[in-house]
């Protein structure tokens, strides 16, 4: 059986404590994360052999550059 | 204790469930849960319009005890008690942020300040979009209007706490259609 009195009063106190400071920042943290969440999460896919050996077999560019040109599309999937 | 049965929708997968999944989208109602349905085709229906990804769903059925949850549909003190709560939640963030927050950011807040850990789960309701389910002619206008009377609940269930979920079961797989 829930305590519906004690439960208002629990959450009276609790807003009494809040600052303007204290709540924004929870909702931006909040807003925040529910953005990068709608991203979904990064997961390294498999890259063809032929592209790896292509990139590492290059000679005149330096491998972390060339890497980072290829689109983010090629080594992430969205997963939700 | 009091239990009662419930429904969970979920895409089909490769193995049958052991247990239900939880809700992590953002979109949804009541934050963070296990959801399930009370009617089993309002289960179905939601597998044919939200589970489609491979093109059947699946319905399990479950106990669920219900003694410590938030009855807002049935449950008169429950239901203006929720109501007041909330939207004193949402004035303060209001007032003090200046941003109108969402039903679950309001939710989120008060399950992430600790302050109703004794509320297992919310029980809620909405109105169907789907009209072909009602056996009551809709009203027509004059003017070519047609007014659908939404006089069934589509109820659902967020369970917070996952202790209260009993016999937990496969029911039905169905192909989407």
């Amino acid at each position: 059986m829930l305590d519906l009195i004690n439960l208002e009063i629990k959450l009276d106190l609790a807003l009494a404590n809040e600052t303007s400071e204290s709540l924004t920042e929870w909702l931006h943290e909040k807003r925040l994360n529910a953005f990068f969440q709608s991203l979904g999460e990064g997961i390294f896919a498999p890259i063809s052999e032929i592209y790896l050996e292509n990139v590492l077999t290059y000679q005149n560019v330096v491998f972390e550059t060339k890497f980072s040109e290829v689109p983010c599309s090629q080594h992430y999937q969205l997963a939700s | 204790m009091s239990q009662s049965i419930f429904y969970h929708t979920q895409e089909s997968r490769k193995n049958i469930l052991k247990n239900p999944i939880r809700c992590i989208r953002d979109d949804a109602w009541l934050g963070e849960a296990f959801y399930f349905w009370l009617d089993l085709e309002d289960a179905e229906e939601w597998g044919n319009k939200s589970k489609r990804g491979s093109h059947y769903y699946e319905v399990y059925q479950s106990e669920i005890q219900i003694d410590n949850i938030l009855d807002t549909v049935f449950n008169e003190d429950h239901y203006f008690f929720w109501f007041k709560q909330i939207e004193k939640v949402a004035r303060a963030i209001m007032s003090k942020t200046k941003m109108k927050p969402t039903l679950k950011e309001l939710n989120d807040y008060l399950k992430e300040r600790g302050l109703w850990n004794e509320i297992h789960g919310i029980k809620f309701q909405d109105l169907p979009a789907s009209e072909e389910r009602l056996l009551v002619r809709p009203i027509e206008y004059k003017a070519g209007k047609i007014r659908h009377f939404q006089y069934r609940k589509r109820i659902q269930l967020a369970v917070y706490n996952v202790e209260i979920i009993l016999n937990f079961e496969f029911l039905k797989r169905e192909k989407c259609i």
